[in-house]
């Protein structure tokens, strides 16, 4: 597909990059929790990069993406725990469990008219898993979560240390970033934005909203099911009160901040929701005050996030609301 | 005949938008669609496409019954069309415009666009050569990387028009094609509109601009109050009482 002809979302060197990046600082960077903050960093990249594809590309927003993220999690953890199945049949298990929650909730939630009630059902999709997973004691040891998932292996080699997971995680994030990159500059990707851009002329030209809603929905879920995999055996404990309304909102901002519809800028985002609190540690009581004017700055002077290509938040926002009405 | 609009009804609560139309589309044909405003033009547009279920009566295009279908499935059996106000991917450049409707009747192939399979990037090289031809086809061509939202109003219009044209429609729907168009600008659409006509794409347009209905259909049909009053020649809906009446009898126009 040459550049000059259309827009693409996922420059071919990107992925070089990132390689070049995880090799140089694998090399360079021994603090163990330095390596911690950019592994969150990437488990969060992978949640962003997934919402990214649903808001971001194809325009309907979703409030609930820390539900998938528990159930793959869950799944990961009562996969290993209780299946006995390893990291790798887990991330598949994981995929295949959050791929059919996100087509239940997906399919009539898109299909209802009015971009609000989405938010809505996405939004209570997430909480009634948390309390969920709080209350199914039986299932899931509730407030006292899951421990001792066991650390992945290949062969007789075991991922423990800080770099081995440095590396295995943001293996799965290139690839993440990889097929993101497929699937947005791609027919599929046209698709998403044209359904973004106007609901009726994307219909008036063949676009099926339905199986198009439904599919962003479904990659979206799968992966932040992936993450939530990667989430339960990193810290090899998993319990309810990790996936609450909070993180569905962070992760919305990680891509509002980064871009919308900019993969790179879902990185920069999720690297940067993890990072900076961090560095306002020191300011202690002000730290939330210092974060939460950070992001208003941001959104106010910078609507299309720092990488944005394309669409600001207010622009979309106002679509959503707007779709259906013709 | 290509469409058949048979005793068509639409009602939204107790007011008729659309009252027992009955209509036929002759494959080859420009057709012309006029009235009032408030007339129910856009709303009969909006039925025949998908946008709208009908109270009462079918739409029968090419053999098959569409009165229930959805819009995109509609789209899919080659009946497209344009929107009364602009409706283009603004956020999209000339070119992708064009090249999404060139994918109307592609199959989702979905794993298969992921793995970019070799069969699959020569499908993308014919829509990109297909997108080029209709964008030489419509005179935008030298503007396919501008972004949609920059162009002037006109060239919106006709941009519009070419990404319905990229579907490869048998009826192509135009609502007000003209509409906030200069002089020159309507003898290039109307142009466009011969050409369009010339693939043996059949043309069904909303219009209220007379001069351009009577320089290019075949036959005109003639709306008023969700009635349809005339159908004929244009020199016979010129001459018809009945039309004359809902014309000065309303706005003029």
């Amino acid at each position: 597909m040459s550049s000059e002809k259309v827009k693409v979302y996922l420059d071919k060197y990107f992925l070089i990059i990132m390689a070049l990046f995880v090799i140089i600082i694998s090399l360079f960077i021994k603090n163990s929790y330095f390596y911690h903050i950019l592994i969150l960093g990437g488990i969060y990249s992978i949640l962003a990069i997934g919402l990214n594809i649903l808001t971001g590309y194809c325009g309907q927003i979703n409030l609930g993406i820390a539900g998938f993220y528990a159930i793959g999690a869950y799944a990961g953890a009562l996969g290993n725990l209780r299946l006995g199945l390893n990291f790798w049949w887990c991330i598949l298990f994981a995929i295949v469990i959050t791929g059919i929650f996100g087509f239940l909730i997906g399919f009539p939630a898109l299909k209802v008219k009015g971009g609000v009630y989405l938010v809505l059902v996405t939004f209570g999709f997430a909480q009634i898993v948390q309390v969920v997973l709080f209350q199914w004691i039986s299932l899931t040891r509730g407030p006292m979560g899951l421990v001792g998932i066991e650390s992945p292996q290949i062969g007789t080699f075991t991922f423990f240390l800080p770099q081995h997971w440095f590396y295995l995680i943001y293996a799965f994030t290139i690839l993440v970033v990889f097929i993101a990159g497929r699937i947005v500059d791609s027919r599929i990707g046209r698709s998403f934005i044209a359904i973004r851009e106007s609901d009726s002329a994307a219909q008036s030209i063949g676009i099926s909203l339905t199986f198009y809603k439904v599919l962003a929905m479904v990659i979206t879920s799968v992966f932040a099911g992936i993450a939530g995999v990667l989430y339960a055996f990193y810290m090899s404990v998993v319990s309810p009160d990790a996936f609450d309304f909070n993180l569905s909102v962070l992760v919305l901002m990680m891509i509002v901040i980064g871009g919308l519809s900019s993969i790179p800028g879902c990185i920069l985002g999720a690297l940067a929701m993890v990072i900076i609190p961090e560095f306002l540690r020191k300011y202690g009581q002000f730290q939330m005050v210092l974060y939460a004017l950070g992001i208003i700055l941001i959104v106010t002077y910078l609507p299309n996030g720092i990488l944005g290509l394309g669409i600001s938040i207010r622009q979309l926002f106002a679509k959503f609301i707007n779709s259906d009405k013709h | 005949m290509l469409l058949e609009i048979n005793n068509l009804t639409k009602k939204f609560g107790g007011l008729y938008a659309n009252k027992d139309i009955t209509l036929h589309v002759e494959e080859g044909k420009i057709i012309g669609l006029i009235g009032p405003n408030g007339s129910g033009k856009t709303t009969l547009f909006n039925v025949v496409t998908g946008f709208l279920q009908p109270t009462k009566g079918e739409v029968i295009f090419d053999g098959d019954v569409i009165s229930n279908l959805k819009p995109h499935l509609i789209a899919r059996k080659s009946l497209v069309r344009t929107f009364q106000q602009v409706n283009l991917f603004k956020g999209m450049t000339v070119f992708e415009n064009v090249l999404v409707g060139t994918q109307c009747k592609l199959p989702n192939k979905i794993f298969k666009v992921i793995a970019r399979t070799k069969d699959l990037k020569q499908e993308e090289k014919r829509l990109f050569e297909k997108t080029e031809y209709i964008l030489d086809l419509i005179g935008l061509y030298d503007k396919k990387n501008v972004q949609a939202y920059s162009l002037p109003y006109g060239h919106q219009r006709i941009l519009e028009i070419g990404r319905a044209l990229a579907t490869d429609p048998k009826l192509l729907l135009l609502d007000e094609p003209a509409a906030g168009m200069n002089i020159k600008e309507k003898d290039d659409l109307i142009e466009l509109i011969y050409k369009i006509n010339q693939k043996g794409i059949t043309v069904w347009i909303i219009e209220h601009d007379m001069n351009m209905i009577v320089g290019v259909v075949d036959k005109v049909a003639v709306l008023d109050s969700g009635e349809k009053i005339a159908d004929g020649s244009s020199e016979d809906i010129q001459r018809n009482k009945k039309v004359i009446e809902a014309y000065l009898g309303k706005e003029v126009i």
